[in-house]
């Protein structure tokens, strides 16, 4: 099971692309449940959602929380477009690595020290590589490559917005220019390989 | 070290919590993240989920 199953089943789809499509497809691939996905109010200048893989609980109230699940929480304030990709992106996950993921209060400080550092470090742990590569994954998934390629003749020939692209992908449009970078296709490459 | 960081971090990883073995998030729209901050959105949603008497689910419908 691997993250290229995932994307040249994604290169057959219409956009904009379903989150259902692509949640069972995952599943299929990993052999693992689908997730919970629920909404809490949380402040989206510090946070927009997060994944959380629920192991052994003993607390009864944790144990209907997760009911054996994945969990992903999306912040209440997202619009549709931002809680499609987020979503999505942390669904990719699912393809973590052991070493890709994070099980520990340290391996949890060393994440949010990643996230927050005032200058990118080149010592960077697989955790959060892997939510570099989880971005990518997510954009890869949600707009399959002959249409990014049709999108981008569109944009340089006739001057089709960025807001009507992400508006057909149904994407936040502050990530539209990521799909037309030059390295785009580089980026890919890496993933499937 | 501060309560709220011990919180969440009791929250995700500890035995009376969710034993998480994955954790990821997707960082918010401020440039310059505070750890803190962060943490305590974490700790405060997660704590709102395990005592709130229904949870706001999704409708994925696309």
């Amino acid at each position: 099971m691997s993250f290229k199953e995932l994307y040249e089943f994604a290169q057959h789809l219409q956009i904009p692309v379903g989150r259902n499509d692509l949640i069972n497809k995952v599943c299929e691939l990993t052999n693992k449940p689908k997730p919970r996905c629920c909404k809490e109010a949380m402040d989206t200048n510090r946070i927009r959602g997060y994944f959380v893989t629920p192991g052994i609980v003993s607390n009864e109230r944790l144990q209907v929380l997760s009911d054996g699940k994945p969990l992903i929480v999306v912040a209440r304030d997202l619009n549709y477009c931002w809680e499609r990709f987020v979503i999505i992106k942390e669904l990719m996950h699912y393809f973590d690595t052991p070493l890709e993921q994070v099980s520990s209060a340290d391996e949890f400080n060393s994440l949010l020290d990643s996230f927050t550092a005032s200058a990118p470090s080149l010592d960077r742990s697989e955790a959060f590589n892997s939510e570099i590569t989880g971005f990518w994954m997510a954009l890869g998934v949600l707009c399959p490559e002959t249409k990014r390629q049709e999108l981008l003749r569109s944009h340089e020939q006739s001057d089709l917005p960025f807001i009507e692209i992400a508006r057909l992908l149904r994407i936040p449009e502050q990530y539209v220019p990521h799909l037309f970078t030059p390295n785009y296709k580089n980026i890919i490459a890496r993933l499937l390989d | 070290m501060t309560n709220e960081q011990v919180s969440a971090q009791e929250l995700l990883f500890g035995m009376a919590g969710l034993s998480a073995t994955n954790f990821k998030m997707f960082p918010g729209a401020d440039r310059e993240l505070n750890a803190m901050l962060v943490k305590e959105e974490i700790r405060r949603s997660l704590e709102s989920l395990i005592t709130s008497d229904s949870i706001d689910e999704c409708i994925i419908e696309d």
